[in-house]
């Protein structure tokens, strides 16, 4: 270790001391958990899985094309395939007959996973209060964020992915399967 | 072989000095346009009094049920609306408004307003329903003109008691003004 010596009249320089093995130690290593890891790798690499029911799922491409270009925050690829998908963005109505089909769809993600409902009729079955909508996705799988909008702007789907970003931060732990 | 090739990338090529089509979205916003229907307030009078007094208009009108409402007769010492009543519970449920405004082309007394306020998602379901507190503007906030809002042309003048009747009457001189349109004669 070398020794720190106090030279010359300014007090705020301390010669000596960016050799010193602690300082470069300070400076070029990154201490964390794997939590914080995880979580930070998670949210900065979404890969969501359109289920474009009905008309939301415009505004969806839309938030996904370069005028609203999501791969700025990393979401970067619609993933047709459930496997290798983070995140499913129901966007609109689900009818009882597509019901197994999402939920058969969440079942196939492989984890961790999240759920956005976008849309009213996704969120709680919109202005179609009838026997052939489910009323909310949340009666059939988790949902983490809902956005409203009936269909939400672009814009109001970035912001619930954002959301969605703070939440899986402040998650208590990560999800480790 | 290659002069396709240099023709396709020159297209390319063009789009790196053009202007950049992406918003920034969280730093850099669109401007909506002036009648842009997203989320509702609530608005007050110059005096600070609810404009809102529980006629439940907007309520019948949505075609969605999405809007809930308990009225109360006003105490007439110390009012809380013009009206005889006014709204003691106004419940909006996100997760079945459409946004179609209907509601605040009812509204008789201008309480209704809609703003440009597009971020709206919540994490729990709970969360979905606004009550009056989230909604009422503070007092003081510049009301925003809706009914017949497309048609006047000057700025509308506070005035103590419900304005209803005054812009009825207002309407019907506008459609003096105007004349019968072709279809209506």
């Amino acid at each position: 270790m070398i020794r720190l010596e106090k030279r010359g009249k300014d007090p705020f320089i301390i010669y000596g001391r960016e050799k010193s093995i602690e300082e470069q130690l300070r400076r070029n290593i990154l201490i964390t958990t794997v939590d914080t890891m995880l979580k930070w790798s998670r949210r900065n690499s979404l890969w969501p899985l359109p289920l474009g029911l009905a008309c939301c799922a415009i505004e969806m491409m839309g938030a996904f094309f370069s005028r609203y270009d999501m791969a700025r925050f990393g979401f970067e690829v619609f993933r047709f395939s459930p496997r290798q998908a983070d995140l499913m963005i129901v966007a609109g109505t689900v009818t009882k007959k597509m019901a197994p089909i999402v939920k058969r769809l969440y079942d196939q993600m492989s984890e961790p996973k999240w759920v956005i409902a976008m849309g009213a009729c996704a969120m709680a079955g919109g202005p179609y209060n009838s026997y052939a909508v489910v009323q909310g996705v949340d009666n059939l799988v988790p949902v983490d964020v809902y956005v409203p909008g009936c269909p939400p702007r672009p814009e109001s789907l970035i912001y619930g992915i954002m959301k969605l970003r703070e939440k899986i931060k402040y998650e208590r732990e990560a999800k480790i399967l | 072989m290659i002069g396709p090739l240099i023709k396709g990338l020159s297209i390319t090529f063009k789009y790196i000095f053009k202007k950049k089509f992406t918003v920034q979205y969280p730093e850099e916003r669109r401007e909506l346009p002036p009648r842009a229907k997203w989320l509702h307030i609530l608005q007050r009078h110059e005096d600070g009094t609810e404009r809102c007094v529980a006629c439940m208009l907007c309520a019948s009108a949505c075609p969605t049920e999405a809007i809930y409402i308990v009225g109360e007769e006003n105490d007439l010492n110390n009012p809380i609306s013009h009206g005889e009543r006014y709204a003691k519970v106004w419940d909006l449920d996100l997760g079945r408004c459409m946004f179609c405004g209907y509601c605040v082309e009812a509204c008789p007394e201008e309480a209704l307003a809609m703003t440009d306020e597009y971020e709206l998602a919540v994490p729990t379901k709970k969360d979905l329903v606004l009550h009056k507190e989230d909604l009422l503007v503070p007092p003081g906030t510049p009301p925003i003109h809706t009914w017949l809002g497309f048609y006047r042309e000057e700025p509308v003048e506070a005035s103590p008691v419900s304005r209803a009747r005054e812009l009825h009457i207002e309407f019907e001189e506008y459609l003096k003004r105007r004349g019968p349109k072709e279809d209506e004669i």
